[in-house]
């Protein structure tokens, strides 16, 4: 029997089988009508003839075969129609055709991705969550995105962003950004303010953006001297208000102190983990649950996302979360002197980072001892750093 | 004698549309595969390895393996598979 094509097996058709006599008359009344069959087959005795022809001629055929009373009689019946035959009943089925049916034309409309190209200092989350709150998200209708709005508002609201391009390929949105270079940030308060000093220290550089320099190289300030002055005179013209911006180096002496105790209170995990899961789909949630145990007094939050990435062709907007409470009890523990200094160290460092930041160590002394069941850290810097500090005042 | 030529075929040559409206049964064969005959009046036998077939004055036995006919309505056969022989018998007239 010769191949079903995809249009008779999507109509239907049959099998009629005949007697090998009848056959030549079977042909001529399909020659004489202008019925079609897609092949015929004998069996190994040769005494029957199979014939395949369309279900929607069936009808014609074998009531043409009656009046020229050819004996033909249907023994099986296939395609589309009569396999859809065997769910009659079975609305379910059905049911879930239409709405995966529904599903697949909907999502052709709707943002699957977004991909981020061209940042550098940017992360892509934050382009994305920029996006988001111009209205514009993985599961949105493109039909309901005006990309120049959005384009427009986000260069108009970010001083990070330089430009943007949103362009939708399929259902991906690939946006395109150009950041800010830094030179381009500017300081856009323009409330008046001296420059003062941080430290007692001595002037080695400077470098002076705007303002009045109240000092000179050598010198030594104190804390809160003033350094570079907002209010200025040029020759007979009225006072002139700026706010003052630079940098002045000074050589600081900086003592930093450390204290950790030895009896330290400290998180202990029980071991109870409540986790609650969710589907993200299209970027809204979807509870599996929506009760759960009551949630522990204390308790530290971790949550996973899992990507649904097949055959690792790309993420689909489709992702399983899954908040885990780890529940915990603070405790008392002693801990070794040894312990207890790296934690200093450790703190130290933080410190210095905080209270220091790019400052250039010229000599750092340490000295550790353990007072009153704690061990102190006290460590003097002297570094070359920067050490002005706006100040902003009012004029009335 | 020469036959006289009836109106029909003095338009089809004035027309110059002799390839167009065949007057005569009309068999086409691609390669030794594919054979179409028009103007076919009946099949009068079919198998596998023999198709026979009455055109106007004549029947044509084809003979070979695996033969296969489809007919079409305006009174054409197409006959694909292996054909190995083309026989006309010219009928008596009754």
């Amino acid at each position: 029997m010769r191949k079903t094509s995809f249009i008779l097996w999507l109509f239907g058709y049959c099998i009629i089988e005949i007697p090998r006599a009848f056959l030549e008359e079977f042909l001529n009344l399909c020659l004489r009508y202008g019925f079609n069959y897609y092949g015929i087959e004998m069996d190994e005795e040769k005494k029957r003839a199979r014939v395949k022809i369309s279900a929607l001629e069936q009808r014609n055929i074998l009531c043409a075969c009656r009046i020229w009373q050819i004996r033909a009689r249907v023994v099986l019946r296939g395609g589309l129609p009569s396999r859809a035959s065997r769910y009659r009943g079975r609305w379910g089925l059905l049911v879930g055709a239409v709405v995966s049916l529904a599903v697949f034309f909907i999502s052709q409309g709707v943002i699957w991705r977004i991909d981020v190209i061209g940042n550098e200092r940017l992360s892509d989350e934050y382009v994305i969550g920029l996006l988001d709150e111009h209205g514009m998200s993985v599961g949105d209708l493109k039909s309901g995105i005006n990309r120049d709005s959005v384009e427009q508002r986000i260069m108009i609201d970010d001083d990070e962003i330089a430009w943007i391009s949103i362009n939708l390929v399929g259902t991906v949105a690939r946006v395109e950004v150009r950041e800010v270079i830094d030179t381009e940030i500017k300081d856009k308060n323009t409330t008046p303010a001296n420059l003062v000093s941080s430290f007692n220290a001595q002037i080695v550089g400077m470098e002076v953006y705007s303002g009045f320099l109240s000092v000179k190289e050598g010198d030594f300030v104190k804390k809160g001297e003033l350094l570079v002055s907002g209010i200025y005179k040029e020759g007979k013209s009225p006072l002139r208000v700026t706010r003052a911006s630079g940098r002045i180096l000074g050589k600081v002496t900086h003592t930093i102190e450390v204290k950790v105790p030895l009896v330290q209170s400290k998180k202990v995990y029980t071991g109870e983990i409540i986790s609650k899961k969710s589907l993200i789909f299209f970027g809204k949630p979807i509870k599996f649950f929506t009760n759960y145990r009551n949630l522990p007094i204390s308790y530290d939050i971790i949550n996973y996302v899992y990507a649904f990435d097949p055959f690792s062709l790309g993420e689909l907007p489709i992702s399983l979360s899954v908040d885990e409470y780890h529940e915990y009890e603070m405790k008392d523990i002693e801990i070794s002197e040894s312990e207890a200094m790296e934690l200093a160290y450790e703190e130290l460092r933080a410190r210095i980072d905080k209270e220091l930041p790019d400052a250039q160590i010229l000599k750092k002394t340490l000295y550790g001892e353990i007072v009153d069941g704690k061990y102190v850290l006290r460590c003097t810097l002297t570094a070359v750093c920067d050490i002005a500090r706006q100040v902003e005042f009012e004029i009335r | 004698m020469k036959k006289k030529e009836n109106l029909k075929g003095k338009i089809r040559r004035a027309l110059d549309i002799d390839d167009l409206v065949p007057c005569e049964d009309r068999l086409e064969m691609d390669g030794t595969n594919e054979l179409c005959v028009s103007r076919v009046g009946r099949i009068l036998f079919y198998s596998e390895d023999e198709i026979k077939l009455a055109l106007r004055s004549y029947d044509l036995k084809i003979s070979g393996n695996r033969l296969y006919c489809v007919s079409y309505r305006s009174g054409a056969v197409r006959v694909s598979g292996e054909i190995r022989t083309l026989e006309f018998e010219r009928r008596a007239k009754k």
